[in-house]
């Protein structure tokens, strides 16, 4: 699996952090988990990541980031080649993650995509947003979300049956209320 | 001029939810004088300014820390007893609670099943026509000797007993279980002849205990229970703190936590003074299961008094400051 994360000071927040997320994606795949290495999405300056690698065989993406720098990373080959994508996001607008299902799909037909469990929220203008918050509880010694903590608990399931459980899989119909 | 000083202190309250006198706080008591091999039982205290709500006595050690407490907080005049149920853990300390009550005048209410008000409902899970009421009050009176005696020394002092049915209310708390339903069939399984009972593995007097819901600082909806099966609590998502019961035995506590939708964000309370004796359980490997799955250290007696709320800033666990992960641009971010 490959796990990449916003190098944005509001997400990483500092070194130790950092380390914090690497040990617990130690933990949740208990495989070996190479360290953080910088990542750049080619002509994009402006987004920039973190990315490491655990050897649980699975040939998949984990994302943490702001929606729109996950909708950027998943026009990438690399990461629409793989198996699947876990989305530690918001939805934010509406359709977000079907247009971003949409997009790996047309690079890979057969790509699943789940996104972090979402709650309801009203933004300072009084908008409603489906949206995930990383949030400093527990003892994970990082911000966490909903959907992360959640994949905690499950984690002796194994990986892959965890991710079922704590985060939705994204389908590719639309379905009524969405 | 005089009323200045009065809108600034009213402004100071609106901020600071913890200045309110009528704004509840708690205290669960611990074990004394670095004695951890007694096991002093629990005893958890509610109280604002005017009024205290003492949640089972169980030794006089803390019938005397009730008192001292009381003689440091003079405005209190007006105390609720609430026994969770029959075990000596949760009572022993009970009798001479209400002894100093009576003769320093306070006025006393006792909150406790009064099973004897439900025995047609015990009658009727008895498969056996050969039960008369008669002797199946008799019966509940053998078996939950400990309330029986609490509840007549409380007659006999002449404070009010009431019945600790759901929906009970007082200084702010709520009864919240368990239901007629739910302790009719604990007492009948309890009063059954020859038989060890046990509901999910506890003893009945355990599974049944009162479960009082208050709320701390106006604002941390809180749920004290006793040695209560977590079968039968209910509405657990609605609480900010869960009191883990039968001292935070792990079995327990691991029911809870599957039942919530989010264990993480809840604060818990452990009243653990079990001491050392072989068979007093406790909080030992809910301490390792807690720290094994990164969550915050639940508040436990066995540490010390439990002051809630925190008057701590910041803490882990109580936090609802995040980041969401909406878009970067967006010009609506909070």
């Amino acid at each position: 699996m490959r796990w990449i994360v916003s190098a944005g000071a509001d997400i990483v927040v500092s070194k130790a952090q950092l380390e914090a997320r690497r040990i617990f994606i130690a933990e949740v795949t208990t495989a070996t988990v190479s360290p953080w290495s910088p990542l750049q999405i080619p002509h994009t300056p402006r987004l920039s990541f973190f990315h490491c690698n655990s050897t649980d065989g699975i040939d998949g993406t984990f994302i943490t980031a702001h929606v729109d720098e996950v909708y950027a990373l998943c026009a990438l080959p690399p990461i629409a080649r793989g198996s699947l994508v876990v989305a530690n996001t918001c939805i934010w607008e509406r359709m977000a993650h079907k247009r971003i299902l949409a997009q790996l799909m047309s690079q890979n037909r057969s790509i699943r995509l789940w996104f972090a469990k979402q709650e309801i929220s009203i933004d300072i203008c009084g908008i409603f947003r489906q949206s995930t918050t990383l949030e400093n509880l527990g003892q994970f010694d990082f911000q966490t979300s909903f959907s992360e903590r959640e994949l905690y608990r499950y984690r002796r399931n194994g990986l892959l049956s965890a991710i079922e459980k704590a985060f939705q899989p994204v389908s590719p119909i639309i379905l009524p209320g969405e | 001029m005089l009323i200045l000083p009065l809108r600034i202190k009213c402004k100071q309250q609106a901020l600071r939810p913890s200045c309110g006198k009528d704004f509840m706080k708690l205290q669960a008591l611990s074990h004394y004088d670095h004695d951890t091999d007694t096991r002093y039982g629990d005893c958890i205290l509610l109280y604002n300014a005017t009024v205290l709500v003492v949640y089972d006595c169980g030794h006089k050690m803390h019938a005397e820390a009730v008192e001292q407490f009381l003689l440091n907080n003079s405005l209190i005049t007006t105390i609720y007893l609430v026994v969770s149920h029959n075990d000596s853990d949760h009572t022993d300390g009970m009798i001479e609670l209400m002894e100093y009550l009576h003769n320093h005048e306070y006025n006393v209410t006792l909150y406790s099943a009064l099973y004897l008000k439900s025995a047609r409902t015990v009658l009727k899970q008895f498969d056996d026509d050969r039960r008369t009421l008669s002797a199946t009050k008799e019966h509940i009176l053998e078996t939950f000797d400990n309330i029986k005696e609490i509840v007549e020394k409380a007659e006999d002092l002449g404070f009010s007993v009431k019945n600790a049915e759901v929906n009970a209310s007082f200084a702010g708390c709520v009864i919240v279980g368990p239901t007629e339903e739910e302790f009719s069939e604990v007492v009948a399984k309890a009063i059954k002849d020859g038989e060890v009972s046990h509901i999910e593995g506890e003893t009945v007097m355990n599974a049944a205990s009162i479960q009082l819901r208050c709320t701390l600082d106006g604002q941390l909806t809180t749920l004290l229970c006793g040695d209560a099966s977590p079968s039968y609590l209910h509405n657990l998502d609605t609480y900010q703190i869960i009191q883990l019961p039968h001292h935070g035995k792990l079995d327990n506590a691991e029911e809870i936590f599957n039942a919530l939708k989010s264990p993480y964000s809840k604060q818990f309370l452990v009243s653990d003074n079990t001491g050392s004796g072989a068979t007093s359980g406790g909080s030992d490997a809910l301490i390792e299961y807690m720290k094994e799955e990164k969550m915050t250290p639940a508040h436990n007696t066995r540490y010390g008094v439990v002051h809630l709320p925190k008057l701590s800033l910041g803490s882990a666990g109580s936090t609802k400051q995040g980041v969401k992960l909406g878009e970067m641009d967006s010009k609506c971010w909070r």
